[in-house]
């Protein structure tokens, strides 16, 4: 029983975790638009997104 | 309606932008919600970088229309037309759609010319007339 109980507490503490790391990355979006109507979304960690995401972090420290 | 008074406008209407500077073709700050004028800078460079990191992102290809950097502390938005660039930053959680929406509208604006005053005729006769009677 008190394995059991130690694996849920274990789960979930992991899915928490995954779940905020996924929160954090989903909010930290950058898109880039073209005059010719077409986007693309910046890949986090490339070194682009790093980037933008660096200026606009300094840009909303206000 | 003058570059000013479009950007008066947008903080007026928009709920979730924040600030905005209007950037002219030369990179210079054109006009400005914020009234710190090192604020403004500072978001012209942001602006800048913006451009010149999104454009590397495609060299060669199509110029950069718009830029959208969504934090969970904000938004950076930077939108382009016709050599001029808006740069705007939003509250959390801004609808991206709508906020580009309203940053459009302001760029359009504000490269309209001030409206004009409409000139009413005088009535030369009726104010004799006025005069006469008193």
């Amino acid at each position: 029983m008190r394995k059991l109980l130690l694996l849920t507490a274990l789960a979930t503490l992991a899915w928490r975790l995954w779940r905020r790391s996924r929160d954090a990355g989903e909010l930290e979006r950058a898109i880039v638009g073209y005059e010719d109507g077409s986007s693309l979304v910046l890949d986090p960690g490339t070194p682009e997104h790093e980037r933008v995401v660096a200026v606009a972090r300094e840009a909303l420290g206000r | 309606m003058d570059a000013q008074a479009a950007l008066d406008e947008l903080t007026i209407l928009s709920r979730q932008v924040v600030e905005a500077v209007l950037l002219a073709a030369d990179g210079r700050v054109a006009a400005s919600t914020v009234a710190d004028e090192g604020r403004a800078d500072a978001l012209a460079r942001a602006g800048q970088e913006l451009l010149s990191v999104a454009a590397g992102v495609r060299a060669g290809g199509p110029a950069v229309e718009r830029v959208e950097v969504a934090l969970d502390e904000g938004s950076l938005f930077l939108v382009r037309d016709a050599g001029r660039t808006l740069v705007a930053t939003t509250v959390a959680d801004a609808t991206p759609g709508l906020v580009l929406y309203d940053l459009r509208t302001a760029l359009r604006r504000s490269a309209e010319a001030p409206a004009r005053r409409r000139r009413t005729r005088s009535r030369p006769d009726t104010a004799e007339t006025a005069g006469g009677d008193a």
